[in-house]
């Protein structure tokens, strides 16, 4: 009141301000404030008649205004007049409302800077220090420069009041314009020394948000900051700075933030602060304030170089937070918690129940806080407990931003610590199940490996057993109405692949599971492929008949608008109607868990490779020597290709190895994680274990690109053969020239066998990897002959030996033979499907007609870099692997890429560019997309040399 | 730093709106609705930070403390300490209440440069300037001398007012 009645105010000021605070809603209160705008307006429009007082009251209302949502700005330019008054309540009125109502960026700033300065000068120092506090909403680095020198000189001002203002307005002229300010920033340092304690404390707030920009110039600060905080914890200063009994509070609470920037990571500046933080932790007060000097004191332990005896005390302090009943403390105890515990994990133990009782808390600050450090605190012997408590936070969470953190934390803690297979399988469903919108398909992805690859050690029964699990749990999750789509393409997969362990359920009876996934609303063209390819393979390995809803099904995508719906579609068709030798090399069970093994030098092309030199090809240049460009992107397309792509394969790749082998996740949970290194796994390189030349140069591709994979592998080819460079291989050439002689034959040999099954990939089920597998296994004896031997003559294009015979002519021996001679599926499952008739229906067909419309644009982006390959030409294969090792589910795909040569058969899609000029481009577009194979064009290179692939093709077309 | 501090009354009406982040009015006001929101569903034992980095930007917390009638609200970043801050709220309205002589919500309404006054003289541009009770009283009672040479017009609080209620 007292204060209040000496103001000179209206009856009608009174009268609103009394008006707003009776507003019983916002209505009532918006009516008011549109009343009281037309009111001003009307006032306003002849301005020469108001008194300044009246203008002083017309702002005041202005202030209502526009802190209660309405728009005051047709009133701001006679804030910014009232700023000239010369009187001095009328001028703190208008910087008052000026810096209410503008702020740096108003065009009507301008008109101040004059006025701003002038009051700088003057003599009376409540006008200097209305003054300061406008600048720190009024100015910008336009007009910084011109106000810069009157501040500066304010700092010497005999008031304090002045002194400390100007030394945060100076700051914040720092923060705008550092440029101009910096020659003043000794300034800052000079007035820690300012002999009035309110000063000091206004250049610690500004020193600590120039130190943490940049703490390294200011390290020699750290013995004052210490003298400081001593004199402030031995109550030095005068008596009016204490606060609730505690020695200038904010004082301290700065200085201990500055320190801990200081004193991190710098051991001498530490040593000198344990002194004093001792001291200052002994004499905390047990109030409020004094728990807000001890928490920021835990923080600052917890940041500079540690010092065991004030960890200690920091623990002790954190205790008795974590005890506590009141909740701030609660909070600042999780939040010390979380500091010492990335000090040393043994301060956590004590706590790790009253942790995890805070995630129960009604407080949902604290229950997130608590999350977070929960997330800190995880170690192999506590996942079980702490996830289990994340689960159930995470179906109590409503807040889409909780969950998605929550989910992300879960996933990445059951990855790194999961004790058992079984646990993180269980686990990844049940997040899925209660947030599977947030799921990335990578982590479907981890998943379906996991199932497919067991626990990597080769205990077969117990991966069995893994799997039949997993089988059954999801054919009892399939009871529940409403599923995910990326749990219902999980089940898709794994029903698919190891459906028929079951001991339950039938093959028709899992077939028609299949069919009622995907007719649940909703469901996606993606996850009715999966669905697709999951039917064919249980029916190509039962040998049932399609029952009738499946048939409904597959002649609804045969139909479909989407391409890779008609293609499944086909491939389902083709693959019942086809023998049971077909099948079993087509889809051979269980193929997703097969091991592939990389020949990463290639060196089954070496004699191919020698043959292109004697033809006059031009030899390899190492990757560096070329162009940058091309190389470059070469490079990156590589070790890009597992990451990417991953994520959409499951959807895409009917084949089950696909998805195993993308070990781009790195197993990170488990012991018996598999041997494989990351990205290793779908090297293409299976079969081709001899590569002398280059091979130091490869190791280093394969190390980085997979971590130190190879092995040793003799190689008889000689270094200088091109072969050694497998990155540029990877580029197809689109362009491919035309007819190449003999080289290309060569080429086409070895690399039809390849390809055949790539194209088949796409729309067969095939599993390239195991493919590859066979390849590296088998072909690898026979392989060194096989390049050689073949001549460069059309003879390896005959399809239909290739095809047929599973164990073809020496010269396709590499790949026939794996074919035929591994009793396994793994050979035969690219090619096979191809030769017999079951190939001109399956692979043919789809991908002449399809593959036009996917791929094409695609690979168009890709082919620039293909420009490179023309020299590479010889070692496509080389190419090849990078990137079947990338994309595991890609695997079909690749094989397409990878198998140039084989286009002849099967693969011709990829291998148009060899031969066939039309058909080349639609093979690129397809890999892409589909596989996310750009290298496949890789495949292509070869191409130049090939001129008798058109031949091979032509018959096939034929 | 301070990005703003905001009082707002249980009915979420504002008595004291102060930004010191550059934010244009229509953004200042759903900054003031959001923390209205976040702080008002809160039961009153519960803590008094609020993390919301998706709203207010990263690294900022909110901090408030709920008077009878009155939401005291800061907004800031993590140079700040969190407990301090709820100090500093108390300083603010110590220091209003030692001016008012047992501030009220009506003493914001009806005094509102001075409330001005008073909290620029504690936080400047988003910096703390002054947690001095004392050194605050002292520099408002400078500025308030000058007033008082201007005549006085008596008027009293409203005695039927809706929120009379003290909140310290």
């Amino acid at each position: 009141m007292q204060a209040a009645m000496r103001k000179p105010s209206s009856k009608e000021y009174l009268d609103l301000v009394k008006a707003i605070g009776e507003c019983k809603s916002k209505t009532e209160e918006d009516g008011l404030m549109l009343r009281e705008i037309e009111i001003l307006k009307e006032r306003f429009a002849d301005t020469k008649r108001i008194d300044p007082k009246k203008m002083k009251e017309y702002l005041l209302r202005l202030v209502y205004i526009e802190m209660l949502g309405h728009d005051a700005s047709f009133g701001y330019i006679h804030a910014v007049k009232m700023c000239n008054e010369s009187n001095l309540v009328l001028k703190k009125v208008g910087y008052m409302t000026t810096t209410l109502f503008l702020d740096e960026g108003h065009e009507l700033l301008i008109l101040i800077v004059n006025t701003l300065q002038q009051d700088l000068k003057s003599d009376n120092h409540l006008i200097v220090c209305s003054a300061l506090n406008a600048i720190c909403k009024l100015t910008n680095a336009d007009t910084i420069p011109q106000l810069l020198q009157s501040v500066v000189d304010q700092l010497s001002h005999p008031k304090e009041l002045v002194r400390k203002k100007a030394i945060l307005a100076l700051h914040f002229f720092n923060q705008r314009a550092p440029s101009v300010v910096a020659p003043h920033l000794p300034r800052f340092r000079q007035m820690l020394c300012d002999k009035d304690p309110s000063v000091m404390g206004a250049a610690l707030c500004a020193l600590h948000d120039i130190l943490a920009l940049d703490p390294q110039p200011h390290r020699n600060l750290v013995p004052s900051f210490v003298n400081i905080l001593k004199q402030v914890v031995e109550h030095r200063l005068p008596k009016t700075y204490d606060y609730h009994k505690c020695p200038a509070p904010f004082i301290q609470l700065k200085i201990l933030k500055i320190l801990a920037l200081l004193g991190s990571s710098d051991k001498a500046c530490s040593e000198n602060m344990y002194a004093v933080l001792t001291d200052m932790l002994r004499r905390g007060e047990n109030n409020q304030i004094g728990n807000a000097i001890l928490y920021e004191g835990v923080k600052t332990i917890s940041s500079i170089y540690p010092n065991p005896r004030l960890l200690e005390q920091a623990a002790e302090i954190t205790a008795r937070f974590m005890k506590s009943s009141n909740h701030n403390l609660k909070y600042c105890g999780i939040g010390a918690l979380a500091s010492i515990v990335r000090i040393n994990a043994k301060y956590a133990v004590g706590h790790q129940m009253a942790v995890i009782d805070c995630l129960e808390d009604p407080d949902d600050s604290l229950r997130s806080k608590t999350m977070q450090l929960l997330y800190k605190m995880t170690k192999p012997g506590n996942i079980e407990v702490i996830v289990e408590r994340m689960i159930q936070y995470l179906k109590a969470a409503t807040d889409p931003l909780t969950k998605a953190d929550t989910v992300s934390k879960v996933i990445e803690l059951a990855e790194r610590y999961a004790p058992t297979n079984q646990w993180f399988i269980s686990t990844v469903n049940e997040v899925i199940e209660f947030a599977g919108e947030l799921v990335t398909d990578s982590i479907a992805q981890n998943l379906m490996r996991l199932v497919a690859e067991g626990a990597g050690d080769e205990d077969e029964h117990a991966d069995n057993e893994l799997r039949v699990s997993a089988v059954t749990s999801y054919l009892a999750l399939l009871s529940k109405p409403k599923l995910p789509e990326v749990l219902l393409r999980i089940v898709s997969w794994v029903l698919g692949e190891y459906g028929l362990l079951s001991p339950t359920s039938s093959a028709a009876e899992l077939v028609k599971a299949l069919v009622d996934v995907s007719k649940r609303p909703g469901v996606g063209v993606a996850l009715k492929g999966t669905v697709l390819s999951a039917i064919t393979k249980i029916v190509a390995h039962s040998r049932i008949a399609l029952p009738g809803e499946a048939l409904e099904l597959v002649k609804q995508a045969a139909n479909s608008r989407s391409i890779s719906l008609q293609q499944h579609a086909h491939e389902l068709q083709g693959l019942t109607q086809s023998s049971a030798e077909t099948l079993a090399v087509a889809l051979p069970p269980d193929s997703s868990s097969e091991k592939i093994e990389v020949d990463e030098g290639l060196s089954f092309l070496d004699g191919f490779v020698q043959e292109a030199l004697a033809n006059g090809a031009k030899p390899f240049v190492p990757l560096e020597d070329r162009p940058l460009v091309g190389a470059k992107k070469i490079g990156r397309v590589n070790s890009g290709i597992t990451a990417e792509h991953l994520p959409s394969a499951a959807a895409s790749s009917t084949s089950g190895s696909s998805m195993q082998r993308s070990s781009s996740f790195g197993k990170r949970w488990g012991p018996g994680s598999n041997s494989i290194p990351e990205q290793t796994a779908p090297s293409a390189r299976s079969g081709l274990s001899e590569q002398p030349a280059g091979r130091s140069e490869k190791e280093q591709f394969a190390a980085s690109l997979f971590g130190d994979v190879n092995g040793s592998s003799p190689s008889s080819v000689p270094p200088a053969a091109p072969a050694p460079v497998p990155v540029p291989a990877l580029v197809p050439e689109p362009v491919a020239e035309p007819p190449a002689p003999s080289p290309v034959d060569l080429l086409m040999d070895l690399s039809d066998p390849v390809p055949t099954p790539a194209a088949p990939a796409e729309h067969n089920p095939l599993d390239v990897f195991s493919q590859l597998e066979g390849l590296s296994m088998d072909a690898s004896v026979p392989l060194p002959a096989a390049p050689a031997s073949q001549p460069a003559g059309n003879d390896p294009f005959d399809l239909n030996s290739l095809y047929t015979s599973t164990a073809p002519a020496p010269p396709q021996v590499g790949i026939t033979s794996m074919a035929g001679a591994p009793p396994t599926d793994m050979m035969g499952m690219g090619m096979a499907p191809m030769q017999g008739q079951p190939m001109p229906q399956m692979g043919m067909q789809p991908q002449m007609g399809m593959q036009p419309q996917m791929g094409m644009q695609p690979q168009m982006g890709m082919q620039p870099q293909m420009g490179m390959q023309p020299q590479m030409g010889m070692q496509p294969q080389m190419g090849m692997q990078p990137q079947m090792g990338m994309q595991p589910q890609m695997g079909m795909q690749m094989g397409m890429g990878a198998m140039p040569g084989v286009g002849g058969n099967v693969g011709m899609a990829p291998m148009q560019g060899m031969g066939m000029p039309g058909m080349g481009l639609q093979n690129p577009g397809m890999p892409p997309q589909m596989m996310g194979m750009p290298p496949q064009s890789a495949a292509a290179p070869p191409a130049p040399k090939v001129e008798e692939k058109p031949d091979p093709f032509k018959d096939l077309l034929g | 730093m301070i990005k703003s501090i905001l009082v707002v009354n249980n009915h979420g009406k504002p008595r004291l709106v102060k930004f010191y982040d550059r934010m244009p009015m229509s953004q200042q006001q759903e900054w003031l609705k959001h923390a209205f929101n976040l702080v008002s569903k809160r039961a009153d034992h519960l803590c008094s930070f609020v993390e919301d980095e998706e709203f207010f930007g990263k690294d900022s917390r909110l901090i408030y403390r709920h008077f009878a009638t009155l939401y005291f609200i800061v907004i800031c970043d993590s140079s700040e300490s969190e407990l301090g801050i709820l100090d500093l709220i108390q300083v603010m309205v110590e220091t209003l209440d030692k001016n008012f002589e047992s501030v009220c919500e009506l003493d914001l309404i009806f005094h509102c440069p001075k409330v001005h006054t008073i909290i620029d003289e504690i936080v400047m541009g988003g910096m703390v300037l002054e947690t001095n009770c004392h050194e605050v009283l002292r520099a408002t009672a400078e500025i308030a001398k000058l007033e008082k040479a201007s005549e006085t017009v008596n008027y009293s609080k409203s005695k039927s007012g809706p929120q009379t209620s003290k909140f310290k």
